[in-house]
């Protein structure tokens, strides 16, 4: 799946949306991580009013990964971290994976994980790993994806450093239930574009009829808040 | 395209009775006469019903409960209905029932809500029975260790005559596997409710639009969830032709309206 910066910017433009947070796909998310994070890192400072980056590291790579992901963050500039816990061939709550979240909190950047796809990357091990690291702050990318969200809200409700992403939940009630739960202040627009598309996101989150305040609490405010836009 | 006979009509492949049954505490929903408001201000003419309760509970009863749905809007509904393979002969006579009583049109399984596997050998008898009166089954699909799309084909190859319609077209982590599976084998076919933008996308160059079709879940998303399923077709820019075929022409050459 290929994403070109200018198919990305005229998707923005036409869905209506300023700013988004971009990340790196395929080999530079599994692999060639600092080539990745260059790359992601050139096109944030290419176009610093549309994009913040996230920085991917496979914690598999031990130490390599924690230096990787201090040099993202405070050499290369990017904003936060992701985690695709299938993709990088790891249980979101084992060990391998302490390191990295252990340096995302010296650095105090939010975590993004992928969550949905068994057998590796549940919502319920995020959320071990959230209880574990009380101070790691995580966004549950897709919120649970298709089959999965039965074990989001009131899970989630329980702990305060998860914030939920609604990208690719397959129906809308799932993010009003969630932010029934959760409160609208923990809960943030997202597209997963390419592999969704911007306008029939923002349209699921639309048909909701949410309050004035909730719809700009998910589409906007939550992020600008949580990244100091 | 002429042989088909296709009639321009909008058909939703893919609709749920909700009742009011605790078990189902799933999702909220939306009431049946708020998701048949909706589907109608989406232009949906015509849709697909079965349970949902019946996929935890008594199928029978939950049958009957389509089949009055049923004579009371029989222009509007097309009812489904299902069967429990781990009931053996009764699961075969429900089948009987179902078609000769309450005209069902073709079958909904959902193996992993209704625990079995869909390769499991007591599927074998149920698919027997389903393929002699020439009716169409709508598995869901995407779900592991029981509701694969490779495994739901493999029972596909098994069964030639019968029409294999993969409900959310392997969903948001196997829609690859559902449209590698309508690549091998000409009885499958490619539902979109649930499955993301890129996987219709996908699915229209790799299978072409002949084979996928349109459903929303209904009222599982919700007020606003048809729009929402819909709106995923309209932004892919699709062409009348292939519109016409993904809304409801494929559905009705499956269906033989």
């Amino acid at each position: 799946m290929d994403q070109p910066v200018e198919t990305l910017l005229a998707e923005m433009d036409e869905a209506g949306v300023e700013k988004a947070i971009i990340c790196a796909i395929g080999s530079h998310l599994v692999i060639n991580n600092e080539e990745g994070n260059d790359f992601i890192s050139g096109v944030v400072k290419k176009h610093p009013d549309r994009f913040l980056g996230f920085a991917s590291v496979n914690p598999w790579y031990g130490e390599k990964a924690v230096e990787e992901l201090k040099r993202s963050i405070t050499g290369l500039g990017l904003s936060g971290l992701k985690l695709h816990p299938v993709l990088q061939g790891f249980q979101a709550n084992e060990k391998i994976v302490f390191p990295v979240i252990e340096e995302a909190i010296r650095l105090g950047v939010w975590i993004y994980i992928h969550s949905g796809t068994p057998v590796c990357s549940l919502p319920l091990q995020i959320l071990e790993l959230a209880q574990k690291y009380p101070e790691a702050k995580f966004i549950m990318g897709h919120m649970g994806g298709a089959d999965f969200f039965l074990d989001v809200p009131e899970p989630c409700a329980k702990v305060s450093n998860v914030y939920l992403e609604t990208s690719l939940t397959c129906h809308p009630v799932f993010v009003k239930e969630a932010i029934e739960k959760l409160g609208s202040e923990r809960v943030m627009f997202g597209s997963d574009s390419p592999t969704s598309d911007m306008k029939t996101e923002i349209e699921k989150i639309k048909v909701l009829n949410l309050s004035d305040k909730e719809l700009n609490n998910v589409l906007w405010r939550n992020a600008h808040r949580l990244f100091g836009l | 395209m002429d042989d088909w006979k296709v009639k321009k009509l909008v058909i939703d492949a893919h609709c749920h009775l909700f009742t009011n049954d605790a078990a189902l505490g799933f999702v909220s929903g939306s009431t049946f006469d708020e998701f048949v408001q909706e589907l109608d201000d989406c232009g949906v003419e015509k849709f697909v019903l079965f349970t949902i309760g019946g996929l935890f509970r008594d199928f029978q009863k939950s049958n009957d409960e389509i089949g009055d749905m049923y004579r009371k809007y029989p222009e509007k509904i097309i009812p489904f209905g299902t069967t429990n393979p781990w009931y053996g002969e009764e699961a075969l006579a429900e089948i009987d029932r179902c078609v000769n009583l309450l005209g069902m049109k073709g079958f909904k399984l959902h193996p992993w809500m209704m625990g079995f596997p869909i390769n499991s050998v007591q599927m074998l008898p149920v698919m027997e029975r389903i393929s002699d009166y020439g009716l169409p089954v709508l598995v869901h699909s995407g779900t592991a260790p029981w509701s694969e799309p490779l495994q739901i084909a493999y029972l596909a190859s098994q069964f030639p005559k019968v029409q294999f319609i993969l409900a959310h077209m392997g969903i948001t982590d196997l829609w690859k596997e559902a449209i590698d599976a309508a690549c091998r084998y000409s009885n499958i076919w490619l539902e979109t409710a649930g499955t993301p933008t890129v996987a219709i996308k996908t699915a229209l160059q790799e299978v072409g639009p002949e084979r996928i079709i349109f459903g929303s879940d209904s009222p599982y998303g919700g007020v606003g969830g048809c729009q929402f399923q819909m709106n995923k077709l309209k932004y892919l820019k699709l062409g009348k032709e292939a519109e016409e075929l993904l809304l409801g022409g494929n559905l009705q050459r499956v269906l033989n309206l």
